[in-house]
């Protein structure tokens, strides 16, 4: 479980912050990492992987701090750069030098992951495109079997198909007790894999659920005129696409989280928000008379 | 999402927490293929200076030779973590490696310290000392020199060895903080470092020669001492110790140690 508690982060001493008040609190599961540009997404996954270490507040991954001097806790998280380097000519090369360090890592699944990317591993990764060199480097971050696995913009430079393909290799290989933060604007692209979101704006978390709460809290659905009752809606060719608040005699329905962000970033904003908090306070007084 | 972290079995066996040095040998085998190539580069480098200063060529052409290689080989160990920007940025990678920071720490100490001032320096040196065994075939001047050179003075030899460690440590430690333009970055801390060294140099050779009795030289006084007893004395100085060069030795080992603590504060941040 990652618990992330009031992190603030700046670059310079004096400067703005890049995380400011980020608290959540993640179980196992894949969860999509959405913001803007500069919103702190990098800056966050950092902290989780250990290479940064927040001014103030506390990052624990199962109660360990992941910034501390311990080889097992280092190797639970690996992070996945966008534009990543790794220090050998050829991924098959790279994977020799640093799998040893992990010892889940399943050569198997590196060899597999390969294939569906089209790749057999011994090409130059300096004369490989932009796009390869981002499959090779997936290939190997998915088979490494970390609990925590950070991906910062996984599908910049992939083509269609090999996005889809990304998507069901991520889904494969994630097993029941590993988390997985997927940073990325690309989010219709990754759609069904997401057990859950953080949504950011400008260095703060605006919103952290897993889509069961998600759904237990909104519903989304498309429908020709928005209910008046839509706490955000966007009209598209022959209808709308709205956010309400969830019935619980209704089905549940699923979550787009492309349409969640959208609201969290419109002048809807408060009241989304706003619902969301009532909502909650009002499920844990339940949970709590129960 | 309900935790199911305690239904997890972990297969793997516990991970030593405490230093391990089979794991600082898989860091070596992690940076082999840039080890690798430096290393041969080096020795091959030093090879070839070793072979230039044996060339029959004689008299000032032998001595500009000895110059020349006693020049570039220093420099060659100064640069030599700049071998850790070979492949740009792969910093996340090294940082992340599930390693203990005193295990890279000491990987480090013992390549650039010991490793590669041993590829850059054991030929020429090596070289040198067989070139003094065959006086036959050298001038007096280059016999003075393989004769000073394989004979320094323990002060010179102490301020050398410090001097050098202070100059890689200071590269090293570039190469780990800087964020961008690393090679640069850290060739400019080395050249840096090196004035700074220079300046250092200058103010203890000119504190020297003045206690030596060069002052009353420079005032146009009559001197209380001959040129051969300055030399002398300077030689005294040199081969005993003098409170000038314990100075120097003293400001480099604070230096040093500094270095080497800001080098291991570096790797143990694992800060981006």
């Amino acid at each position: 479980m990652i618990e992330l508690d009031n992190i603030r982060f700046c670059y310079r001493r004096k400067g703005l912050p890049a995380l400011d008040g980020v608290t959540a609190t993640l179980d196992p599961g894949i969860y999509l990492l959405a913001g803007e540009n500069g919103a702190g997404k990098t800056t966050l996954l950092h902290i989780i992987a250990g290479v940064a270490r927040p001014a103030s507040g506390t990052c624990r991954i199962d109660s360990l701090d992941p910034a501390s001097d311990n080889p097992a806790e280092k190797g639970n998280i690996f992070m996945l750069e966008e534009n990543m380097r790794v220090p050998a000519k050829t991924i098959r090369k790279f994977a020799e030098i640093h799998s040893r360090f992990y010892p889940d890592f399943s050569a198997e699944r590196f060899l597999a992951n390969l294939v569906t990317f089209g790749l057999s591993g011994d090409e130059k990764l300096t004369s490989l495109s932009f796009g390869n060199h981002k499959k090779s480097l997936l290939a190997y971050a998915l088979a490494l079997g970390v609990d925590v696995l950070l991906l910062d913009e996984p599908t910049n430079g992939l083509d269609i198909q090999s996005k889809e393909s990304l998507r069901r290799m991520i889904a494969e290989c994630t097993s029941d007790h590993q988390t997985v933060i997927v940073a990325t604007h690309s989010v219709n692209e990754l759609d069904k894999l997401f057990d859950g979101a953080m949504i950011m704006e400008k260095s703060h978390l605006l919103y952290a659920a897993t889509e069961d709460d998600t759904v237990g809290a909104l519903a989304f659905r498309t429908r020709r005129n928005p209910a008046e009752n839509a706490l955000y809606y966007e009209t598209v060719p022959g209808g709308a696409l709205c956010i309400e608040p969830a019935d619980g005699d209704d089905e549940p329905t699923r979550v787009d989280w492309r349409l969640l962000y959208s609201a969290l970033h419109s002048p809807r904003r408060d009241a989304l928000l706003g619902y969301l908090t009532k909502r909650k306070a009002l499920r844990t007084d339940n949970s709590m008379t129960d | 999402m309900d935790t199911n972290s305690s239904q997890h079995i972990d297969p793997t066996p516990a991970v030593k927490s405490s230093f391990s040095w089979h794991r600082m040998l898989e860091i070596a085998n992690f940076y082999r293929p840039s080890c690798q190539l430096q290393l041969l580069i080096y020795l091959g480098i030093s090879l070839l200076l070793g072979v230039l200063i044996f060339l029959p060529a004689g008299g000032s052409v032998q001595t500009a030779l000895f110059t020349l290689c006693w020049a570039i080989i220093p420099y060659m160990v100064y640069f030599g973590p700049c071998m850790l920007t070979r492949y740009g940025d792969a910093r996340i990678v090294e940082r992340m490696m599930p390693v203990k920071a005193s295990e890279r720490y000491v990987f480090f100490l013992l390549y650039f310290l010991i490793a590669v001032p041993l590829a850059a320096f054991l030929i020429p040196e090596l070289c040198i000392w067989i070139y003094s065994k065959m006086p036959e075939v050298i001038t007096e001047e280059m016999r003075m020199l393989s004769d000073m050179h394989l004979h320094q003075p323990l002060m010179l030899r102490m301020i050398n060895i410090l001097g050098c460690m202070a100059t890689i440590l200071t590269c090293l430690y570039t190469v780990q903080y800087a964020r961008h333009n690393r090679l640069i970055k850290s060739i400019a801390a080395t050249f840096g470092t090196q004035i700074g060294l220079g300046i250092l140099g200058a103010f203890y050779g000119l504190a020297e020669v003045f206690k030596a009795g060069y002052k009353d030289g420079m005032e146009g006084k009559p001197a209380c001492l001959d040129g051969d007893q300055i030399v002398s004395n300077l030689m005294q100085d040199l081969f005993n110790g003098s409170p000038f060069g314990y100075t120097v030795v003293s400001i480099l080992l604070i230096f040093t140690a500094v270095m080497l603590y800001l080098n291991y504060r570096v790797i143990a941040r694992r800060n981006l």
